[in-house]
């Protein structure tokens, strides 16, 4: 049980970083949108 | 009473039958696929094809049988991976053969190590009407190419092979997550499994969400994740993912990309526990830090370009071919003429950059790998360092990967002699396709996606190109999976024994 709720809090990390790479590049479009 | 010596090309042999035979089992999937959808012909191919793989894998392990527990050298290891994938490489398109989609044997080659090497570049016919189990094929080996077919063979097929880690290694996968090649093999698959039951699930909801109706939202979920996980980029539908015109759909491809170029290593320290590691290790620093730089070069390059008329097909347009190209999947939401025509010098150079940086090592990724990336400028980083410090003052070079880990000169050198190697290769396929008549920058871009096993194109791969160019590219994405040295070590085998028989 132990091993399969580190699983799930694993993924969604894995899951959680990869958009934040989505957020980064809206973020670098955004800034040079702005410039 | 002396022993028999043992034949190592025999070990070979048998060590390559199990995958042979392995990749025959593989196509019972789309067996059943075909026969679920009533496309008789196709089943009827499958199972002929499925018989030739068997005969020819339990041929190869008679062949070795009684020197099956020799054990091999890093060198034979090596040979085993190169000569499987080229065998399997045969065997694999001869279903693509005998569907009639493809006009030669050369073309079925060119697609089936497009699949396995999960770069995505297709030289299909009619894509929009194929039949589900030809897609199924497709699909099936871009996902079992991107963990790699001997990891595969060596999870299910085997129980104590001697050099398993030699053959691991010869995948160009070097990262153990267990002690043991064997169990290491099992856990890749096991992620690997456990992500396709839940990336099937969620991309199939955003099939539906994009207006696909039934049992096709589940087959295009399931086939475009397994293209996602495996940075592969085939898609089943020849617009690619611009077919289905919706953000929701991108963005979930986006995010299952983008955690299939991670590190095999790494999953298996995330979902240990190890969380802090997404933060802290040398690859994802390297990607989040190539990956901004990159994208604003590419946002400049179509600004100045006025290639998009606002900043949300900006981001759409130009963010997703970037981060495509950058994991090495090559997922497209544009027409390839469109990167010649609008992009515009900086945006094509930006994106060619990406893809021969690539994704992560021990993944489904190509490229040179954030994990070479980052030693490489770790290296040049100590070199400055040292420069400005007292000569007397010796400094440690570390990088933090699952661990902190010493850099030692063998790793260093090793790093840089791969980059050199695909930056070789890069050229090399640039310059084929100068030859056969496409401009720098068009054979640059095709190039550098062909070399780090991408799939974008800018339209130089076609039905039309010559067969050198195909037979170019078929072996620039055979090396650059497997890293160079298991070709090489395969190349060095053949000339040892023709040698040996002239003799």
């Amino acid at each position: 049980m132990k091993k399969f709720l580190s699983a799930i809090k694993g993924i969604i990390s894995e899951l959680v970083f990869a958009g934040a790479s989505i957020m980064l590049g809206l973020v670098a479009v955004l800034v040079v949108w702005g410039m | 009473m002396l022993e028999k010596p043992v034949n190592k090309t025999k070990t070979i042999f048998y060590y390559i039958g199990i995958v042979i035979l392995t990749l025959g089992a593989l196509q019972i999937i789309p067996e059943i696929t075909s026969l679920f959808y009533k496309e008789w012909q196709i089943a009827i191919i499958f199972l002929f094809t499925a018989s030739i793989s068997a005969i020819v894998g339990t041929t190869f392990m008679i062949i070795g049988y009684k020197d099956r527990r020799a054990s091999l050298s890093f060198g034979e290891g090596m040979v085993v991976a190169a000569g499987a994938w080229f065998l399997g490489t045969l065997l694999c398109a001869l279903p693509y053969s005998l569907s009639g989609n493809y006009i030669s044997y050369l073309d079925c080659c060119f697609d089936v190590m497009s699949g396995l090497t999960t770069t995505g570049l297709t030289l299909i016919q009619d894509m929009d009407h194929i039949s589900n189990g030809i897609n199924m094929w497709r699909h099936i080996l871009t996902y079992v190419g991107g963990q790699g077919m001997v990891v595969l063979a060596l999870a299910f097929l085997t129980k104590d092979a001697s050099g398993a880690y030699k053959m691991y290694v010869g995948e160009a996968k070097d990262e153990r997550l267990f002690p043991n090649a064997i169990s290491t093999a099992r856990q890749i698959w096991h992620i690997s499994i456990l992500y396709l039951v839940i990336g099937s699930f969620v991309m199939s909801i955003a099939a539906i969400h994009a207006g696909i109706k039934g049992d096709r939202a589940v087959l295009h979920g399931i086939w475009i994740f397994m293209s996602a996980w495996s940075t592969g980029g085939f898609a089943p539908m020849s617009q690619n993912v611009l077919y289905y015109h919706s953000t929701f759909f991108e963005l979930t491809t986006v995010i299952f990309f983008v955690i299939g170029s991670f590190n095999f290593a790494l999953h298996h320290a995330v979902l240990s526990g190890n969380r802090r590691e997404l933060r802290k290790n040398i690859e994802t620093v390297t990607f989040s830090i190539t990956l901004t730089i990159l994208v604003l070069l590419t946002c400049i390059g179509l600004m100045r370009n006025n290639t998009y008329p606002d900043m949300a097909a900006l981001f759409r347009k130009g963010f997703y071919q970037l981060i495509s190209g950058h994991t090495t999947t090559g997922f497209m939401t544009i027409y390839a003429k469109q990167f010649y025509y609008e992009w515009g010098d900086i945006a094509l150079f930006a994106i060619t950059i990406s893809m021969l940086l690539g994704g992560s090592a021990c993944s489904t990724a190509g490229g040179f790998k954030g994990l070479r990336t980052g030693i490489i400028f770790s290296t040049f980083k100590t070199e400055i360092k040292r420069m400005m410090l007292p000569e007397s003052r010796i400094s440690c070079q570390k990088i933090h990967h699952i661990k902190d880990v010493v850099l030692t000169d063998t790793v260093i050198k090793s790093a840089f002699l791969i980059v050199f190697a695909y930056i070789i290769t890069f050229t090399i396929g640039t310059l084929a396709g100068m030859l056969a008549g496409f401009p720098f920058d068009m054979s640059a871009f095709e190039s550098a996606s062909v070399t780090g096993n991408v799939g974008l194109s800018i339209g130089v791969t076609s039905v039309g190109m010559p067969a050198f160019l195909k037979l170019t590219y078929i072996i620039i994405m055979w090396l650059a999976r497997l890293e160079f040295m298991s070709v090489l070590a395969l190349g060095a085998f053949f000339i040892r024994k023709a040698r040996r028989s002239c003799n």
